[in-house]
């Protein structure tokens, strides 16, 4: 079960339970709500489970809002299923810091944007082939192993850069230098035997 | 997948030739030996490649002759260690994640480049 802390103006209180928070009401302007999960205290607007609960101003279609909030109490249980229930309430709401109400165009956002640490994972480094380079160049007696060298210096480079395409081209000219280098070396063989 | 389970077959190949030339290197002398392969760049220029003197290094690093080694080919006896971590880094990556991070900067991969470079140029101006 999610407990919540409630912020009204300037006074906080908690933890509450739902159910403790569903036969309250509270003022629109200055309620923040914190609970586990969430980075900071939300205006209690932005709180789904609990946006119902704001009293009704005078002046809005009050009938229009019951609508909606019984469609999102229906949704409720659901979320406290999954809660975490196993785990123990010993957290304590983050400090709060003076917000100011967000204007509505920036509450879609403040809601639904992804957090910044879920961007697409980094890709593997592609084989710099360093190590077959340097074997090449120290055996193979080719200028190719130096190539290859080179080679896997710049996908190294480009890799550690963030530039993952260019990596990966340099990475399979490499791996070309090497196949090549070794060829070369292995044909070369019998000529460097014999008659050098 | 499947990369994975055609790489155990090559590195048994691998593995397998490196001790058979092992074996040969340290029964014959390149140095005495004619039926070692000759550096190309070394006979066609005159001048010695970064390679030249790795098989009799080797030689002499089969015969414990460290020192012997060094004056054949010192980067190669020097280059060994990293060339052992750096082909085997798949298996201790997960345990050394910092000597991982070490060996695949671009610093690295960069000054091995300069390195050889100067090796060739200098071991050829100095007779290295």
């Amino acid at each position: 079960m999610t407990k919540y802390w409630i912020r009204e103006n300037g006074q906080q209180s908690g933890p509450f339970s739902l159910e403790e928070l569903q036969l309250r009401t509270f003022a629109k302007g200055d309620t923040f709500v914190w609970h586990k999960g969430l980075e900071g205290w939300m205006h209690i607007e932005n709180v789904p489970e609990l946006a119902h609960l704001i009293a009704p101003e005078p002046a809005a279609e009050p009938e229009q809002k019951a609508v909606e909030s019984e469609a999102e109490v229906s949704e409720t249980p659901k979320d406290m299923e999954e809660a975490e229930e196993a785990e123990v309430r010993e957290s304590t709401p983050p400090l709060f810091h003076s917000m100011p109400t967000p204007p509505p165009y920036m509450e879609q956002p403040q809601v639904t944007a992804p957090p910044m640490h879920e961007q697409a994972p980094k890709p593997e480094c592609p084989p710099t082939n360093l190590v077959a380079a340097i074997v090449c160049t120290l055996l193979c007696c080719t200028p190719f192993g130096v190539a290859g060298i080179v080679c896997a210096v710049l996908t190294q480079n480009h890799y550690n850069a963030g530039n993952y395409e260019k990596a990966r081209k340099y990475s399979q000219w490499s791996d070309w230098m090497c196949i090549l280098s070794v060829v070369l070396f292995f044909l070369s063989l019998p000529f460097t035997i014999l008659f050098l | 997948m499947k990369a994975r389970i055609s790489k155990g077959p090559v590195w048994v190949l691998v593995i397998a030739g490196v001790a058979a030339l092992a074996v040969v290197y340290y029964v014959f002398d390149p140095s005495i030996s004619h039926l070692f392969p000759k550096c190309a760049f070394h006979s066609l220029t005159g001048f010695q490649c970064p390679g030249c003197g790795s098989q009799r290094a080797i030689h002499a690093l089969l015969h414990g002759d460290v020192a012997g080694a060094m004056g054949y080919n010192a980067l190669l006896v020097v280059s060994l260690p990293l060339i052992a971590l750096l082909s085997t880094m798949k298996w201790w990556k997960p345990h050394f994640p910092r000597v991982h991070q070490l060996l695949t900067s671009s610093v690295l991969a960069t000054s091995s480049l300069i390195i050889i470079c100067l090796w060739w140029l200098l071991r050829n101006l100095f007779n290295w």
